[in-house]
């Protein structure tokens, strides 16, 4: 089999440099683009598994480069940022991209990530009805959710809640992507709803609710339901 | 003091009452128009115009709408912190819109804590304008009146008179009444006729003009004498007590200027003052403000801004190829710029002195506030140059440390001849991480300090949960804990707080980083749920704060005794910075418990 192929496009030699020893130890097979423009070419020319993409780059910005991608690619992104950039983070996200890290970050949290996201690009088409998370038990096809063996009831607003985080599973979800998802156009600038409802969720379906660990917050940026 | 503007003509004298008792009281002064429903335009203009010349004579002017009556006033002046009240004594139909005898009585009834003046109308205001004989009677009609004046004195002292010397004191006395009243020609008017009259009416041979007995020219003499001299000193006396009042407007308008001087707080508001004031004296007047070394060009024709920028750059007034006067505002280092004007017609000697008076005044006060401002500059600069100098004694330290067991440890990993165990060489890289770890916070910090010091922090306020504030703190410090061990306190149930929920989990982060750097033992932190506010807190089991350092906590730089146990002294003043933006407090308990409390009603709902 043939080793998965990741992009890197990031402007710093350094940043490229370090990435691609990390991911070749790793086992894949790396190749880099320094600006935008450059990136968006090589995603038609080399059709790689997966891109990590610089949100700070010369000629356009990480999120354009997203909405260019996502006009003809589903291929995996992964943004990189510093802190402080939550806003343009979010908009990359809404344009599609997969997920983001923010710099500096830790070479394993890196590798979970790409694992993680390109285990969804190969599970996207199955899908799996009927889960387990720890002593949380998810039967999307029956709507039924039951926890140490009890069943737990859930609003309609929760139960979809909890379907589109679970769909999405160790995807991060923007506030706006949530809103629209569950409840429709209109009410994307509606943050308050989403809080009330994430802590009503996850009084019912976490151990802790004060110490989530399925349903965790992506502090500025959105939520993301962690499969243990 | 408030005073009450109105179309009746006599606002205008109640306003300039009001002005000279302000001006004495050294108050400042509101004239006020209440614009009630039953106004007409006319009376609106005319209203307009007295409130225009009550903003000329320093005061501030308001318009309200509302009805015109006791209320309305009462309520003003309240919200206004008006102490006096200026009101025209009513007078039935001459002021119409003060009719009614109730308001003035009402207002005298019910206005506790307010001084009231009541200045008369017409007949006595007070005013010295009033006491001062008026020039322009000594025209024709000056004449035709002292000619009767004369007459009338004859023809009623005729029937009773019988000594001549008598006769005499009435005439000088009329003579007297004629030069006060009525000026010097008509007095010299009034001498020769009573000489002509006495001599046809008393002296003998009576009802000619005849004189029997010679003695009675050096009388005749008299007579004229004493009827010009004091025509001639009561001349001069109206002049003293013109010069007087026109020397007391001076003062006042000066003592005005230098009020308003004294407030204004930059160049654009003094040179504002100078032009309100000239406004008064010269039409129109075009103020021109000094710029980047040279004069800022306003909205003036070509030739008046070239005889404009002459009297800019030679420092001496300039008339020529304009229809103005331009004059130079001399500060006592640079030019401030130039004031056109106007001379109006007649403009007299004094006229002009006062001009200068007032512009010297302008250019002293424009000095005043460049030289502030410069000192100003000066603070701010050595302000900014000791925080530099604090932030890179401090960080400059914190910078390297880190910097050391990295490099050490990188240089190690490659050294080709150094063999070391896996088992140090794992403990090397691992410390390695942490000191970058400590690295990236402190940036981070200094970062959101630099920040703060801009004023570019921009607050993106949502409702938070805020367990999930804390609990997404905790699990991101997880990894730092070692043996440490945070635990939650207080209600599950809490209301959502509308916070910028990542620099509210900044200060989370910082005050917990405080404890596990500084503090000791397992750590607690709690929410309480508090009436209008929500309080955090953070606590643990190390030694309590003394309180000499509990006052500087928050301070930038400040921090505990060992220098080395790695604060760089800004955590906790990022903390105070953003809770203060939520509008916020953050304080010390006990020693060792850090609170801070947040609002729970967002500012703008």
């Amino acid at each position: 089999m043939s080793k998965l192929r990741i992009l890197v496009v990031d402007d710093e030699a350094a940043v490229r440099k370090f990435l691609r020893n990390c991911l070749e130890g790793a086992d894949y097979e790396v190749f880099e683009a320094e600006n935008g423009m450059g990136g968006v070419e090589a995603v038609r020319k080399d059709r790689p598994d997966l891109i990590i993409l610089d949100l700070g780059l010369p000629d356009l910005d990480g999120f354009d480069v997203t909405r260019m991608l996502r006009e003809w690619s589903q291929v995996p992104i992964i943004i990189l940022s510093v802190r402080d950039q939550e806003t343009d983070i979010v908009q990359a996200l809404d344009f599609g991209a997969d997920d983001y890290l923010t710099k500096p970050f830790s070479v394993s949290e890196l590798l979970a990530r790409v694992r993680a996201a390109l285990r969804r690009r190969a599970t996207a088409a199955v899908g799996s009805q009927d889960t387990v998370f720890g002593n949380l038990h998810v039967d999307l096809e029956r709507r039924v959710i039951s926890k140490n063996e009890s069943e737990v009831q859930l609003t309609p607003t929760e139960y979809d809640l909890l379907k589109v985080l679970i769909t999405n599973s160790d995807r991060v979800l923007t506030h706006q992507q949530l809103l629209h998802k569950v409840w429709g156009r209109g009410y994307e600038e509606d943050l308050q709803i989403l809080r009330v409802n994430v802590s009503n969720l996850r009084r019912k379906i976490e151990d802790d609710s004060r110490h989530p660990k399925l349903l965790v917050t992506e502090p500025g940026v959105g939520y993301r339901f962690r499969t243990p | 003091m408030l005073v009450c503007v109105g179309p009746s003509p006599h606002s205008a004298t109640l306003i300039r009452s009001t002005a000279h008792l302000a001006a004495g009281l050294n108050a400042p002064w509101v004239a006020l128009h209440i614009e009630h429903s039953t106004i007409t335009a006319s009376q609106r203009q005319r209203a307009t115009t007295h409130l225009e010349l009550a903003g000329t004579l320093g005061a501030e002017t308001r318009t309200v709408s509302g009805r015109f009556d006791a209320d309305t006033i009462l309520q003003f002046a309240v919200n206004e912190g008006v102490t006096q009240l200026v009101l025209g004594k009513p007078e039935a139909g001459r002021w119409s819109w003060w009719r009614g005898p109730s308001l003035v009585d009402e207002l005298v009834s019910r206005s506790e804590g307010l001084d009231l003046v009541v200045v008369g109308s017409h007949g006595d205001t007070g005013s010295p304008r009033r006491n001062v004989p008026k020039p322009g009677l000594g025209g024709g009609r000056g004449y035709l009146l002292a000619t009767l004046a004369v007459s009338a004195t004859t023809g009623l002292s005729y029937p009773f008179v019988s000594e001549e010397s008598n006769e005499l004191m009435v005439y000088l006395a009329a003579v007297v009444f004629v030069s006060y009243y009525l000026g010097r020609g008509p007095a010299i008017l009034a001498s020769v006729l009573s000489v002509i009259l006495f001599n046809f009416f008393f002296v003998p041979p009576i009802l000619t003009f005849k004189v029997a007995d010679p003695r009675y020219l050096l009388t005749f003499l008299v007579l004229f004498l004493v009827g010009w001299l004091v025509s001639s000193l009561t001349a001069r006396a109206r002049n003293t007590a013109k010069a007087a009042l026109y020397r007391e407007q001076q003062a006042v308008t000066l003592f005005s200027l230098n009020r308003d001087l004294t407030r204004a707080g930059d160049e654009g508001e003094v040179l504002k003052v100078l032009r309100d004031q000239t406004e008064r004296m010269f039409g129109n007047p075009i103020v021109l403000q000094a710029e980047n070394g040279g004069l800022a060009r306003g909205k003036v024709r070509d030739e008046d801004w070239e005889a404009a920028q002459a009297a800019f750059q030679t420092g001496k007034p300039v008339g020529k190829g304009s229809d103005r006067t331009w004059l130079p505002l001399l500060g006592s280092r640079t030019c401030h710029g130039v004031v056109g004007l106007t001379p109006p017609e007649g403009h007299t000697r004094d006229d002009r002195d006062l001009l200068d008076a007032m512009l010297s005044q302008t250019s002293a006060a424009l000095d005043r506030i460049e030289l502030g401002r410069r000192a100003m500059e000066r603070d701010v600069l050595e302000a900014t140059e000791k925080l530099h100098k604090a932030l890179l004694n401090s960080v400059s330290h914190d910078l390297r440390i880190p910097l050391v067991t990295i490099n050490g440890t990188l240089s190690s990993l490659l050294d080709a001849d150094l063999r070391l165990d896996p088992d140090t060489e794992k403990e090397m890289v691992q410390s390695a991480l942490s000191e970058a770890e400590r690295l990236t916070r402190l940036v981070s910090n200094l970062l959101q300090m630099s920040k703060m010091e801009a004023g570019s922090l921009k607050l993106n306020i949502v409702p938070c949960d805020p367990w999930d504030l804390i609990s997404t703190t905790v699990a991101g410090l997880q990894s730092r804990l070692k043996r440490r061990t945070i635990s939650l306190h207080g209600e599950e149930d809490q209301p959502l707080v509308p916070v910028d929920y990542v620099l509210i989990q900044q200060v989370l982060i910082n005050l917990l980083e405080n404890s596990l750097q500084h503090g000791q033992g397992a750590i607690r932190v709690g929410l309480e749920s508090r009436p209008e506010s929500l309080l955090f807190w953070v606590e643990d089991e190390g030694e309590p704060i003394s309180p000499e350092l509990e006052g500087r906590l928050f301070e930038r730089f400040s921090r505990g005794r060992e220098l080395a146990d790695g604060g760089s002294g800004l955590g906790l003043s990022i903390c105070k910075g953003l809770v203060e933006a939520h509008r916020g407090k953050i304080w010390l308990e006990g020693g060792r418990r850090f609170c801070f409390s947040l609002p729970l009603e967002d500012e703008d709902e």
